[in-house]
């Protein structure tokens, strides 16, 4: 792209610059990020129109149908970032290794972080490109009021946080993987344990616990202290949970009382009175939780992918200890 | 330059190198020689910091390997036996980038591309894709990338594979002009004759164990290279000088040929050879070329690979076959490949004068 070549950042990242030069390039990419804007248009004049329809029964005019259009857009974006992320940052280090570029690569001066955060950085920004560029129709939305600036923006944010969060973990496994498809798959199948394994996770605790104290109960009379309230703040990191927070604050409903299985689960944990500060800021500690955890994967990366750290294996370790003796 | 003590690399229990100790100097071309899975890829890979290795110690330039790793990257070029091609990206742009990931950016890196390019003879390729680029070329554009922060040490891994005649011979003559920069030079191949002419001094590895090193007539005097055949080419006389040549006590055998070739298997060594020579000149016999048999670097090859000795007379190849055709294009070990150059057996018994 010659719009590529006049960015001249004096030390911009080399994997970074390279690997959008190629995404650039593809063929396929602008016809991507039409469909995709297509699809999203699509979908949100559908909605427009059959709010709009429904709503002109009770009312002439019904502003209340923007800030719910703008939810839906909302969970339709956090669809595509749960969907697009991973196939997008999956395939980063496992294509270099597949086409046999990555010895070559890490024979240069680049270290290995380098080499993980530009091939990061070039994710990010393609599935920014994809995703964003629904930004018309967020205007849209925004121009018929209902919805402030600052409540879009702190969506919009969020929404952004998630897709470090996944393309961090499309990263990872793409580092740790040989083929591909194998990174493909279990970035998806982590994603999906994050969002509903943590969930059936907290919901089996706490109905363990239930049950443990309903016979307590029976037996000594007291309650046991245990009711797996701690195992609640797994969901931090849930993205499903965070989106749904920093849209709550619209929709009027919280995740423990809105999200599906979540019914009952949260109850409790209310009752715990010094807690409630960390229920109170869910969306900020929950992104603050999920982008450690994505830098904590982008160093494991790094580590993963250092030819030189790698680890004795038991063959090794064997004939280390017979040195030993010997 | 590079100094290589006691270096030892397991794969599971596979014992890839054995103790191998290897000194190169400053401004050499050394040609690493061994058979398939000898041990060569996992070598360079190690000194290039790829793989780690279990026990040993390198040092280039006095730093060892594993310690400095960003200064070590600095001095090191690196050209692998395979390598993919990025998509989408033409010869110059993949340049460009390799000179970005050695911090080097804007109009020097620029310069420096089209410098390599035209060093490497692809200025006319520069807005090709490098998908699309040719075996070649391939290997020619990955030589120039290996070169875009001026490495003193350069290792190649049989960068001559798949390549045809004509570009083998560019490819050493770029690599003869590397070295004539100064720059040290470690090339891999399965072929000792195909390195003998350009490299400085060898190494030679079988199974993970370093065989020899050294220069080639290190090498010939280490193997009974002196057993081969003197090949004499001589203008007329030829009835003669195999007469002469038979009646010398050095002569083993003589073996006259078509247009004046007589091949002889002559005692001793050095100081012999020379003597048949000046014997043959005093016997006014118009001798047009003299020495040890060409191929005769197979042979060593073979020797210490445990293959074939040289005991048996050459029947294929002579001088004047290889000059038609100087790097031959099939790659592998030569000893599964027709036609067999030294066949164990001794050749046929009627065209054999025994003495
Ligand atoms: N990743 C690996 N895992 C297991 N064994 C390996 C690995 N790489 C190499 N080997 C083994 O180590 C030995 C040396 O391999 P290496 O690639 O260094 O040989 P080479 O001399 O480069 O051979 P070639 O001429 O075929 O390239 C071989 O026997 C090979 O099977
Ligand atoms: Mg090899």
């Amino acid at each position: 792209m010659k719009f590529l070549k006049r960015i001249k950042l004096p030390n911009i990242n080399a994997v970074l610059y390279k690997d959008m030069q190629q995404r650039t390039k593809r063929s396929g990419l602008m016809i991507e990020v039409f469909l995709v804007n297509m699809l999203l248009t699509l979908i949100a004049l559908i909605l427009l129109v059959s709010m709009g329809a429904s709503a002109a029964m009770y009312s002439p005019i019904n502003y209340d149908i923007f800030p719910t259009f703008f939810v839906v857009l909302s969970f339709l974006e956090f669809g595509f970032v749960v969907i697009v992320t991973p196939s997008v940052s999956a395939g980063c280090i496992t294509m270099e290794r597949e086409k046999q570029t990555f010895d070559v690569l890490l024979s240069t001066a680049l270290t290995t972080r380098q080499i993980v955060w530009g091939k990061f950085w070039s994710a990010i920004l393609q599935v920014l490109l994809l995703i964003f560029s629904a930004f018309p129709t967020y205007a849209l939305v925004l121009m018929y009021g209902g919805v402030s600036f600052i409540q879009a923006f702190g969506v919009l944010a969020t929404l952004l946080l998630i897709t470090i969060y996944a393309a961090a973990l499309g990263i990872f496994w793409s580092s740790v993987s040989k083929k591909s498809m194998v990174s493909s798959v279990m970035t998806y199948v982590f994603l999906l344990i994050l969002i509903f394994g943590t969930i059936s996770f907290v919901a089996t605790v706490k109905g363990i616990a239930a049950v443990i104290n309903e016979a307590m109960l029976e037996t000594t009379g007291h309650t046991s202290f245990f009711k797996g309230d701690i195992f609640f703040f797994v969901l931090y990191l849930n993205p499903l949970c965070t989106i749904f927070d920093s849209i709550s604050h619209l929709t009027g409903t919280s995740i423990f009382t809105s999200l599906p299985g979540m019914a009952g689960i949260g109850k409790n944990v209310t009752d715990f009175e010094s807690s409630n500060i960390l229920l109170m800021l869910w969306t900020p500690i929950s992104l603050t939780v999920q982008m450690l955890v994505s830098w904590w994967l982008l160093e494991s990366a790094s580590k993963a992918i250092d030819p030189l750290r790698k680890k004795a294996d038991k063959h090794a370790r064997k004939r280390q200890r017979q040195q030993k003796t010997a | 330059m590079l100094v290589i003590e006691n270096l030892n690399k397991y794969y599971g229990t596979f014992r890839a190198l054995n103790n191998v100790n290897l000194t190169i100097k400053k401004g050499e071309l050394f040609g690493f020689v061994g058979s398939n899975g000898a041990g060569k890829t996992t070598t360079m890979k190690i000194c290039v910091g790829l793989l780690k290795a279990d026990s040993g110690r390198i040092t280039i330039d006095g730093n060892e390997v594993g310690k400095n790793t960003k200064l070590l990257k600095r001095k090191v070029g690196y050209v692998p036996d395979f390598f993919g091609a990025y998509d989408h990206l033409t010869s110059i742009e993949y340049l460009t980038f390799f000179a970005n990931a050695y911090g080097i950016y804007g109009s020097s890196a620029e310069k420096l591309c089209e410098d390599l390019l035209a060093l490497v003879n692809l200025t006319d390729k520069r807005n090709n894709e490098v998908d699309g680029l040719s075996r070649g070329m391939k290997q020619r554009l990955c030589l120039a990338r290996a070169l875009v922060h001026n490495p003193d040490l350069l290792f190649l891994d049989e960068p001559a594979s798949g390549l045809d005649p004509k570009a083998r011979y560019e490819l050493k003559e770029i690599l003869k002009s590397l070295s004539a920069m100064g720059k040290t030079i470690v090339i891999s191949s399965h072929i000792l004759p195909e390195l003998a002419e350009m490299c400085t001094s060898f190494g030679i590895i079988d199974r993970g164990v370093m065989k020899l090193t050294g220069t080639m007539r290190d090498i010939q005097n280490a193997t009974n290279i002196n057993q081969m055949p003197i090949a004499i080419v001589v203008d007329s006389k030829e009835e003669e000088t195999v007469n002469i040549l038979r009646e010398l006590p050095g002569t083993q055998y003589v073996r006259p040929l078509a247009e004046g070739r007589i091949e002889v298997n002559y005692a001793g060594g050095r100081a012999e050879e020379v003597e048949l020579l000046k014997i043959l000149v005093s016997r006014d016999i118009p001798v047009l070329s003299y020495g040890r048999m060409e191929g005769s670097l197979e042979n060593v090859f073979l020797q210490l690979m445990g293959g074939p000795g040289p005991q048996a007379p050459a029947q294929q190849p002579y001088p004047a076959q290889q000059a038609q055709q100087p790097y031959p294009a099939q790659q592998p070990y030569p000893v599964q490949q027709a036609p067999q150059p030294y066949p164990a057996q001794p050749g046929p018994q009627q065209e054999v004068i025994n003495r």
